[in-house]
């Protein structure tokens, strides 16, 4: 990439609590038990007025955007300069309930006794644009279907509007909510897999060029060095779309030595023994250590590559406690949805 | 800088399902809009219109797909052969697909519920109605293309409403000169469904006469369907193959109004933000402008916003500028609507 991306600001907002302490303590301590999310901002960066209509889904996006903004001390340059933000939300289907509800009304009741004001609730970018009305934001307002890997395909679009300065700041978030709908889905899928979906959460991360983050002081978490996106063809299998992936980011410059970790999401959609049977032999990277934070955390719909950029940033800290990686220099983050989207990122510390 | 060249189109829309009686419906100004026919007319108060597609695919293994997909694949397939390129590519991360949509998949709600009659919230659902409802997901949608193509770069879905087939172009324009592909393939495609057409009659934004954009007595828009799929090649690429060029992407702009949830900005500050992001980027004067290609819903609120937006860029240049309004023709064919206002905007280069 020609430009070298900062994350300078971060939120999380999920039943164990909100921001990054919250995410170390779920992730390190597991979630207490019978803990549900039902207060969608705990910060009332929303208020209260108006919001009877709004989708907890969106009120949750809200929230944690408004946290990876208020954690990079960005507020006052979204006042002055609402055009150099753009909004990201990488959720595909955090609103399907509302559209379920919508529908069955329309059907079992009949077209008129749906509610005007829940139609908003039933678009796939409904939550970044509530959030640029209540952020006044005026940048791209950009929302992504990219199922699990949606985050960092999210997060992929910000890096590219940043790359050719159409903004100068991204705010990147996504959801995963307890929903019916989403159980229903899962079981039409037939996962294969004994672990459990990940309880509701969102995730936000604030963007800027490195030169930007410098410039303006800002503490820098983390550095986004490549992107990569690609689908599963019909004679792969998921995990060699990873691989290929991965092929390609080091062919843009990324340093095969320097990377010493791999956190990989929706490993329940290919075997992970494959893959590294591959990276020893084909890759020569039997040093990079391969980490499934879903394993701790439950399987996402939406938000795996926010878990694995939390989580890898907690191994770069020496936050994670069931692990025995202390440090982290350079990380590899890959997603892989059931249909064979993928999207991966390098990032360094 | 990389430049981005438009070769191949394809459609499928209320006017006719390829290049050649779309455009030749275009230009007798033969109206799409017709009595609505996919929904219970008896449900619905009032004289109900919508542009529907006359159109069925023959595909066996996409039966259980959404029209969403199903239109995306057929307008891709088409788009492909018009800028004579085969229709399965030979895989890598150099060609891939981007498409814009309103409500992406949601008639496969529609079937899931009228299939399995399912008329309660905690009602359970059979086997057979979970495995349908798994192709609701929006990604379905970009990843059946890519796979049927063998497209294996970026595959992305962008639910932006009415802007997602411009959302698809630009960004698809974006990863060419960026140097993430070589090749793309970007529109818009949605299908009729009965959540999307009871937001439109509860919102009262349908008219029940003629869709009359900017008319002074205009009284609303008619809700369509369809898919646009352009072909955008680097220039290079497409000069080495000896492609037809019908144009090229000059630059383009992406904005937020950040106003309310569904009423635009009467003063139509997002638009013009957007218009003039798109002029300067072009690196163009609003003088080399021969046509504008409006948005033009018939709806009072958005033909008056546009208005102003169009008036704050173009100034007294309005007056020699044609400005074109197909809803007139076309209805509102939701996110596939501004890739298919591009199609004819290039058929009138």
């Amino acid at each position: 990439m020609e430009k070298d991306i900062a994350i300078i600001g971060t939120g999380f907002l999920s039943a164990a609590g909100r921001g990054l302490e919250a995410f170390y303590r779920q992730i390190n301590e597991g979630m207490p038990e019978g803990s549900v999310l039902t207060d969608f901002d705990p910060d009332q960066y929303l208020g209260n007025k108006g919001l009877r209509f709004v989708a907890n889904s969106t009120k949750l996006y809200c929230n944690v955007a408004f946290q990876a903004i208020e954690a990079a001390n960005l507020t006052e340059a979204v006042a002055q300069n609402p055009d150099g933000f753009g909004l990201y939300d990488g959720s595909e289907l955090s609103f399907v309930d509302e559209v379920f509800e919508f529908d069955l009304t329309a059907k079992v009741q009949g077209p008129d006794y749906v509610s005007p004001m829940k139609a908003p609730n039933i678009l796939g970018n409904a939550s970044a644009s509530y959030m640029a009305i209540r952020a006044g934001i005026t940048g791209p307002n950009f929302s992504v279907s990219g199922g699990a890997a949606g985050s960092l395909q999210a997060i992929d679009m910000a890096v590219l509007h940043l790359q050719e300065a159409q903004t100068e700041y991204g705010i990147v978030g996504a959801t995963d909510g307890d929903c019916a709908l989403h159980d229903i889905l899962q079981r039409g899928e037939k996962r294969k897999t004994t672990l459990k979906p990940a309880p509701a959460f969102g995730a936000a991360f604030a963007l800027t060029t490195v030169e930007n983050a410098r410039a303006g002081g800002h503490h820098i978490y983390a550095t986004i060095k490549q992107v990569a996106s690609g689908q599963r063809l019909g004679f792969e299998e998921n995990h060699e779309v990873l691989l290929r992936l991965m092929e390609d980011i080091l062919k843009q410059g990324g340093r095969r030595k320097e990377i010493d970790g791999i956190v990989l999401g929706g490993a329940h959609t290919f075997e992970t023994s494959k893959l590294i049977e591959e990276l020893w032999w084909d890759f020569d990277m039997d040093h990079a250590k391969i980490h499934l934070p879903e394993r701790l955390f439950g399987i996402c719909d939406n938000n795996a590559g926010s878990l694995g950029l939390l989580y890898a940033m907690g191994l770069s800290g020496n936050r994670i406690e069931k692990t025995s990686v202390k440090s982290l220099r350079s990380c590899l983050i890959g997603v892989v949805d059931r249909l064979g989207y993928a999207s991966m990122i390098l990032v360094s510390f | 800088m990389k430049r981005v060249v438009i070769t191949g189109i394809g459609v499928i829309s209320p006017l006719g399902n390829d290049k050649e009686t779309f455009w030749s419906n275009l230009l007798l100004g033969t109206s799409g809009i017709r009595k609505m026919t996919k929904l219970p007319l008896e449900k619905y108060q009032g004289n109900m219109l919508a542009a529907e597609v006359s159109w069925t695919d023959t595909e066996e293994d996409l039966k259980d797909c959404g029209l969403a997909t199903r239109y995306a694949i057929a307008a891709a397939q088409e788009s492909l052969r018009d800028a004579g390129l085969p229709t399965t590519f030979k895989g890598g991360n150099q060609h891939g697909v981007i498409i814009g949509t309103t409500n992406a998949n949601q008639d496969v709600m529609d079937r899931t519920l009228d299939t399995f009659n399912i008329i309660e919230k905690n009602q359970d659902w059979p086997i057979e109605a979970q495995a349908m409802f798994t192709h609701m997901r929006p990604i379905e949608i970009s990843t059946t293309v890519s796979r049927a193509l063998n497209l294996g770069g970026p595959s992305v879905v962008i639910p932006t409403a009415c802007a997602a087939g411009n959302y698809a172009i630009g960004t698809a324009c974006s990863l060419i000169k960026s140097g993430r592909a070589k090749l793309m393939l970007a529109g818009g495609a949605d299908g009729f469904n009965r959540s999307c057409y009871t937001t439109f009659y509860r919102l009262g934004g349908m008219t029940q006469e003629d869709c009359r954009p900017f008319d002074k007595n205009r009284t609303g828009m008619v809700v369509g369907e369809g898919a646009g799929m352009l072909v955008l090649e680097e220039l290079e690429h497409a000069l080495a193959r000896g492609a037809h060029i019908y144009g090229e992407v000059k630059g383009y702009g992406i904005t937020c109004d950040a106003y309310h949830r569904v009423a635009p900005d009467p003063e139509g500050k997002g638009a013009s933000r957007a218009m003039e992001a798109a002029i300067k980027r072009s690196n163009i004067l609003t003088s080399e402008i021969d046509l504008i290609s409006a948005h033009g819903t018939g709806t009072p609120a958005n033909d008056s916003q546009e208005v102003n937006a169009l008036s704050q860029i173009f100034g007294e240049d309005l007056e020699r500028i044609p400005v074109s309004a197909l809803k007139s023709m076309l209805g509102h064919c939701m996110g596939a609507a501004s890739a298919l206002e591009a199609i004819a905007v290039i058929l009138t280069l």
